[in-house]
C-alpha cells in the first residue's frame, strides 16, 4: 500500500489526558476511496482519533498522517482538504441557514454553493430558518452539507446519525453515499450502528479499551471470519491458523467466532459464515483477541 | 469578519442603544444644567454660596442622577467589552462552535484575529463618540474637574484604552475557562483591581504636584468643577491633599514633611481646653496650611498614562492570545 493510496496513516498512535490514555497504540492505514468505520464502545477513543486526524488535538505519542500531512493546528492546506462534523454537531444556533452557507463560503476555497442548496432543497430545509428552530435531524443535516460542500477529499464524521429517528437517519446516509458515490471522497466516521456499517462501509476500525482490535476492508473481514458450533461438552482443540476471537457455551455446546487465515473444513464443526455485525460485535465483546498482539491485526500488517 | 459582526451583532446593538440613550440623556440634562451654571456664575451671583439661593436649590436638584450617569460611564465601557469578549472566545468554546471554525479553511490565529480587530472596531465606533458625550456632559455639568479620579476616566480616552483591554483580558480568560459566567465574573474581579490599582497606586506617582496656600478668609465659590469652600487650588484641578507644611519650604513638600507638620498642628491644637486656635498654631509653629494638587494641565498627560497602560496591556495580552489558541486542547 503506497502512501499515495493512503488518507489517514497512524503509526503507535497515543493520546493522553492527564493519568488516562484516551488512546493508544494505535497502528491503523485507512486507504483511500473507502468508507470506513470507526466501532468501539464509549470511551474507546474513537473521537480522540477523528479529533486528532482533523487537527484539533495533537498526539501524545506515535505518528499520524493524514493525506500525507501530519495534522496539526497550524496545517492549514491539510484543512482545506478535510471535512469534520463533530459529535455535537456545533452550529451558529442564531444564524439561518444561509448564514451558515455563507460562513462556509466565506471560510473555504473549495467551497460549492450549489453542492449545497441542491442538499438543503433536496430535504426541504429552508434556507431562512434559524438553526436554533431546526429539528436535531435537520441540523445534523445541515452540519453534514456544511462539510460536504466544502467537497474535501476525506470526511471525518463523528458520530453523524447519533440520535437521529430512523427516517432522519436514512436521509443522512443516503446524503452521504450520494456525495460520496459524486465526489470519491474518503470518508472515515464512527459510529454505534451496526447496521450503518453493514449498510454503507467497506473498511471497518474496531477500537476497544482505547486499542485498535480489527481493521480491514468489510469483504475481507467477513471472507476471515467462521462461526463454528459444535453439539456436545467435549473440548476439541482447533487446528493451527485459528484465532478465536469470541466463545459462547451453553448447555448444548460451544459457539466460536474465528479468524481463519485458510480454508476451515472439520466435520467436527459447523461452519458458518457469520455476519459483519456478528464479527464486529464479538471483537467488541472480546475487546482484544485471544492470543495475537492486537496490532498484528491491523490492515498495514497484513 | 462578517462572521464575528453577526455573532455580535445583538451585544453590539444593545450596547449601542444604551449608549444613545445615554447620550440623549445626558444632551437633555447638560445642556439644562450648563444653563443653570452659566447663570449662577454670572452676575449677580458671581457663583459665590448663599447668594442665589434658589438657583443653587435648581443646580443641586438638577444634578440629583449626575452621580448614575458617573456610574454609569464607569462601567459601560468594561463590561460592554468583557460581554463581547466573552461571548467572542468562552461562549463558543462552551458551544464547541470553536471546533467548527477551527476545521475549516481558515487557521485559529486568523480565526481570533479577526475577532480582535471586527470587536475593536464595535468598541470604537459606539465608545468614541460616547467618550466625546461624557466629555461634554461633564464640562456643562460642572459635576467634577475632568483631572479629578470622579470624572477621569470616562473622559478622555481611557475608557476606550480600558474597554480594549477588557476585551482581550476576557478572550485570554476564555480560552482557558471555555465558560462564559466564570469567564466575565473573573474577568470583571481582575479589571477592578487592576483598574482600582493603578488608579490608586501608580497614577498619582506619574502626576507632578503643585502645592498652594489655603485661606481661611477665602469666600465659598462656584467654579468651573463645582463648588470648592476654600479653594486654594485651580478649581479645574486635582486636589491631592490638605495639610500643613514649614512657611520656609520651598517646593512641593513631602508626604513625610506633611504628616509631620500636620502631627504638630494637632498637638499644638490639642495641648489645652479649650484648644489653641489653627492660626495660633500655626504662626507658633512656624507652619502654613497648604493643598497639594494636579493642574489641569497634565490632563492630557496623564489620559496618555493610563490609557497607555491599557492600551499596552492589551497588546501584550492580544499577543499572548494569539499564541496560547494555537495551542489549546479539544
Amino acid at each position: 500500500m503506497t502512501k499515495e493510496t493512503t488518507v489517514l496513516e497512524a503509526v503507535n498512535l497515543g493520546k493522553r489526558f492527564r493519568r488516562t490514555w484516551g488512546l493508544q497504540h494505535c497502528t491503523l492505514t485507512i486507504p483511500q476511496g473507502r468508507v470506513a468505520a470507526l466501532v468501539g464502545p464509549n470511551g474507546s477513543g474513537k473521537s480522540t482519533l477523528l479529533r486528532m486526524a482533523a487537527g484539533l488535538s495533537t498526539p501524545s505519542s506515535g505518528t499520524l498522517r493524514v493525506l500525507g500531512r501530519s495534522p496539526t493546528p497550524g496545517s492549514d492546506q491539510l484543512r482545506e482538504r478535510v471535512g469534520y462534523l463533530d459529535q455535537d454537531r456545533p452550529l451558529y444556533k442564531n444564524f439561518r441557514v444561509a448564514e451558515m452557507l455563507r460562513f462556509g463560503k466565506i471560510n473555504n476555497a473549495t467551497w460549492n454553493m450549489d453542492v449545497a442548496m441542491d442538499h438543503l432543497a433536496h430535504l426541504s430545509i429552508p434556507l431562512g430558518s434559524r438553526v436554533g428552530e431546526l429539528s436535531g435531524g435537520q441540523q445534523a443535516q445541515v452540519a453534514l452539507t456544511l462539510c460536504l460542500a466544502k467537497q474535501p477529499e476525506l470526511l471525518l464524521l463523528d458520530e453523524p446519525a447519533a440520535s437521529l429517528d430512523p427516517v432522519a437517519r436514512e436521509d443522512l446516509l443516503r446524503l452521504l453515499m450520494r456525495q460520496v458515490a459524486d465526489s470519491g471522497s474518503s470518508v472515515l466516521l464512527s459510529t454505534h450502528a451496526l447496521s450503518d456499517v453493514a449498510a454503507i462501509c467497506d473498511f471497518v476500525v474496531v477500537l476497544a479499551r482505547a486499542r485498535v482490535v480489527l481493521a480491514d476492508d468489510t469483504d475481507y473481514i467477513v471472507e476471515t471470519h467462521r462461526l463454528l458450533s459444535r453439539v456436545g461438552e467435549q473440548d476439541i482443540e482447533l487446528p493451527p491458523g485459528i484465532t478465536v476471537i469470541h466463545e459462547e457455551r451453553n448447555a448444548r455446546g460451544r459457539t466460536l467466532l474465528v479468524r481463519v487465515e485458510l480454508p476451515f473444513n472439520d466435520d467436527q464443526w459447523r461452519v458458518d459464515r457469520p455476519s459483519l455485525e456478528e464479527i464486529v460485535l464479538a471483537y467488541l465483546r472480546e475487546g482484544a483477541p485471544h492470543d495475537r498482539d492486537v496490532s498484528e491485526l491491523d490492515s498495514g500488517a497484513r | 469578519m462578517w462572521v464575528v459582526w453577526r455573532q455580535q451583532r445583538a451585544i453590539v446593538l444593545a450596547f449601542a442603544l444604551l449608549a444613545v440613550v445615554a447620550s440623549i440623556w445626558m444632551l437633555i440634562t447638560g445642556v439644562h444644567e450648563q444653563s443653570l451654571w452659566r447663570e449662577f456664575l454670572a452676575a449677580p451671583c458671581k457663583g459665590t454660596l448663599g447668594r442665589c439661593q434658589s438657583l443653587q436649590t435648581s443646580i443641586y436638584n438638577s444634578g440629583r442622577f449626575d452621580e448614575v450617569v458617573i456610574a454609569f460611564g464607569e462601567c459601560f465601557a468594561p463590561l460592554f467589552a468583557l460581554i463581547l469578549g466573552v461571548n467572542a472566545v468562552a461562549y463558543e468554546m462552551e458551544h464547541k462552535t470553536n471546533r467548527l471554525a477551527w476545521t475549516q479553511s481558515g487557521s485559529r490565529i486568523r480565526w481570533l484575529a479577526n475577532k480582535y480587530i471586527a470587536s475593536v472596531v464595535s468598541l470604537l465606533v459606539v465608545l468614541v463618540p460616547l467618550c466625546w458625550m461624557f466629555s461634554w456632559w461633564v464640562g456643562a455639568t460642572h459635576v467634577a474637574a475632568r483631572i479629578t479620579p470622579k470624572v477621569f476616566t470616562i473622559t478622555g480616552f481611557v475608557e476606550v484604552g480600558c474597554a480594549i483591554f477588557c476585551f482581550a483580558l476576557a478572550v485570554v480568560i476564555g480560552l482557558y475557562l471555555r465558560r462564559p459566567g466564570w469567564s466575565l465574573a473573573v474577568g470583571l474581579v481582575l479589571f477592578a483591581a487592576i483598574f482600582l490599582g493603578f488608579a490608586t497606586q501608580v497614577l498619582t506617582s506619574f502626576a507632578s504636584p503643585s502645592v498652594a496656600l489655603l485661606q481661611s478668609s477665602q469666600e465659598s465659590h462656584g467654579s468651573a468643577s463645582g463648588f470648592y469652600m476654600l479653594g486654594g487650588a485651580p478649581a479645574d484641578s486635582w486636589t491631592l491633599s490638605n495639610g500643613f507644611a514649614p512657611q520656609n519650604e520651598r517646593g512641593v513638600p513631602s508626604a513625610i514633611v506633611l504628616n509631620t507638620s500636620t502631627n504638630s498642628m494637632y498637638h499644638c491644637e490639642s495641648q489645652q481646653t479649650p484648644s489653641i486656635p489653627e492660626p495660633t498654631c500655626a504662626r507658633r509653629l512656624g507652619l502654613r496650611d497648604v493643598q497639594l494638587y494636579v493642574p489641569a494641565k497634565q490632563y492630557w498627560s496623564l489620559q496618555s498614562y493610563e490609557g497607555g497602560f491599557y492600551l499596552l496591556s492589551a497588546l501584550l495580552l492580544a499577543g499572548f492570545s494569539l499564541f496560547a489558541v494555537r495551542k489549546v486542547k479539544q
